[in-house]
């Protein structure tokens, strides 16, 4: 276990989900590079059984992060006061430092699609997730992060590229970011642009977070973001490049499907732990500060 | 396109059951959201799976299948949890499959009994701190428990041509204090009357409960039924259906 993650200071270091395929040898195993978890609170709001539980022995060992998957920033529709209250108090309870969501849609007139859709590059959009993203942060007390989702068609004809939609919601509603390195490789890919010239154009203050994840190739060349195959080789370079911008942060390795042995995900995290080290430098052992949250340091206690 | 309707179109592309090739068109890329259409709705089937393997089993792919596509064109998921898909795909395909003569006909039953295993196993059973019981008090029954009156005895084997005897089964499916996992308990029709309502009526005291039914079902409370009576809810204090009083 790691004191120096939970003991004080902000979470950096290497993370993982707590899922249920890998609870049980998550909590048999010792493994110090692994420094927070990461939780959907939609799996454990009114919930109870197995899950509360799961979430207890979590809290017991590690700092947990919060990452919703509902409140797309960019629904039309606001969310529910009365879920958005539910979630502010959950977070209360963890004292989670902040809480992201995507910059996507996942539900219009009430009905849910319980996946994350794109938005199209265009003014619209900005004003609707910055107005959501300031309801939310007003809701939840504390600072709300945007999440960048792959995307696989563009609604219509972009007005603008996609790092330029991202840096102005993140400009205009002062939200923090949760970027995701994988989904930055997939959408390079499957829309050919430069993933290093968009993570270059990134304000590394912004940063709270990272996400890394496998990735699947399909037939007709399209790469879809799987978060069920190790991590490639490509994003782990693309991970070490933002790093040495953004200085320690909390990484989460993604991993949400065809669990393989949990030595081989365990090996992932500590090539993902040297890679972090490598890049970070001495302040990976320094007391961890996530400067980009408004008070560094925020304690966990 | 405004932005509600962009998101309207990309609901319908997914969700309903014949997709406008006009509004493909308006979204481009008709390819790509034909990929977002089986990744919405693989993500959904995988849930069905994991939670109703018998029922999958005893009414095939097709049935499930025709009833998914059914919902998500009619009835699409509005729980923001993920889990709640499947009592959302049961309760709307549920009469249909009651009434399909080419079906197994314990099929119905057999989802109903799953999605209430399926929903008591993690519901959040958190409850005010129960009083000491008492008959003139009212019950607290655990939110971990789901009542069922079936035709089939679909909670216990089937016979060895995979058939089960059509009767009356009284059930109360509810998560075990001891080990947080998901029971069955078989009952009377009595017990399972006065289970149904302490649950509809949370403020009716046990007395009450009971004077309701010895009038609805015309017969006298006698020392035998008080005796009967309180065993079974003394296991039921036991195992976490009833938690004490209100």
């Amino acid at each position: 276990m790691s004191t120096l993650s939970r003991s004080s200071g902000a979470v950096c270091g290497i993370g993982l989900g707590l899922r249920q395929g890998l609870a049980s040898d998550l909590f048999a195993s010792e493994l110090p590079e692994l420094r927070f978890v990461e939780i959907h609170p939609e799996n454990y709001l009114r919930r109870g059984g197995r899950f509360r539980v799961m979430l207890a022995r979590a809290r017991e060992r590690w700092p947990v992060l919060t990452h919703g998957l509902t409140l797309g920033f960019g629904a039309v529709e606001p969310a529910p006061h009365s879920y958005t209250r539910e979630l502010r108090d959950f977070l209360r309870e963890l004292d989670a430092p902040f809480h992201s969501e995507h910059l996507c849609f996942s539900s219009a007139d009430g009905v849910m699609l319980h996946d994350l859709m794109p938005l199209p590059f265009r003014k619209e959009a900005i004003d609707t997730a910055v107005l959501r993203i300031r309801e939310l942060r007003d809701t939840l007390e504390r600072p709300v992060a945007i999440e960048n989702v792959s995307y696989y068609a563009h609604p219509g004809q972009p007005h603008m590229s996609e790092v330029e939609f991202l840096l102005e919601v993140l400009e205009r509603s002062d939200a923090k970011l949760l970027l995701d390195v994988n989904n930055v490789f997939v959408n390079a890919k499957n829309h050919g642009f430069d993933p290093y010239a968009y993570l270059d154009r990134i304000p590394a203050q912004r940063v709270v977070q990272l996400h890394v994840a496998g990735h699947t190739v399909r037939k007709d060349g399209l790469i879809l973001d799987t978060h069920g195959e190790p991590v490639q080789d490509a994003v782990y370079a693309l991970l070490a490049h933002t790093l040495r911008r953004t200085g320690p942060r909390p990484v989460l390795l993604e991993r949400d499907q065809s669990f393989p042995k949990f030595e081989v995900l365990a090996q992932e995290v500590k090539r993902l732990d040297v890679l972090y080290r490598e890049a970070v430098g001495e302040q990976a052992d320094a007391e961890p500060q996530n400067q980009a949250l408004d008070q560094p340091g925020v304690p966990w206690r | 396109m405004a932005l509600i309707d962009v998101e309207r179109a990309i609901l319908c592309a997914c969700f309903k059951d014949e997709v406008p090739e006009g509004l493909l068109a308006e979204l481009g890329d008709r390819r790509s959201w034909l990929v977002y259409r089986e990744l919405v709705r693989d993500r959904l089937r995988k849930e069905l799976r994991v939670a109703l393997p018998r029922t999958r089993r005893v009414l095939g792919d097709v049935a499930i299948e025709t009833a998914f596509r059914r919902q998500l064109d009619q009835t699409p998921p509005r729980s923001r949890f993920f889990r709640d898909v499947v009592l959302e795909l049961v309760t709307s395909a549920l009469p249909t499959w009651r009434a399909d003569p080419a079906l197994a006909p314990w099929g119905a039953d057999l989802a109903a009994y799953e999605a209430a295993i399926w929903e008591v196993s993690d519901i959040d059973a958190r409850t005010a701190e129960p009083r000491e019981f008492g008959f003139e008090r009212a019950p607290l029954l655990s939110p971990a428990l789901r009542l069922l009156t079936l035709a089939y005895p679909v909670h216990q084997g089937a016979d060895s041509a995979g058939r089960y005897a059509q009767g009356e089964h009284f059930l109360g499916v509810y998560r075990a204090a001891d080990d947080e996992r998901p029971r069955t308990w078989t009952m009377n029709r009595s017990t399972h009357s006065l289970l149904t309502m302490w649950q509809s009526d949370p403020q009716l005291t046990v007395s009450e409960a009971v004077r309701a039914l010895s009038r609805l079902r015309a017969f006298v409370v006698d020392e035998a039924f008080i005796d009967g009576l309180c065993g079974v809810l003394a296991e039921f204090l036991d195992a976490g259906i009833l938690l004490g009083s209100r």
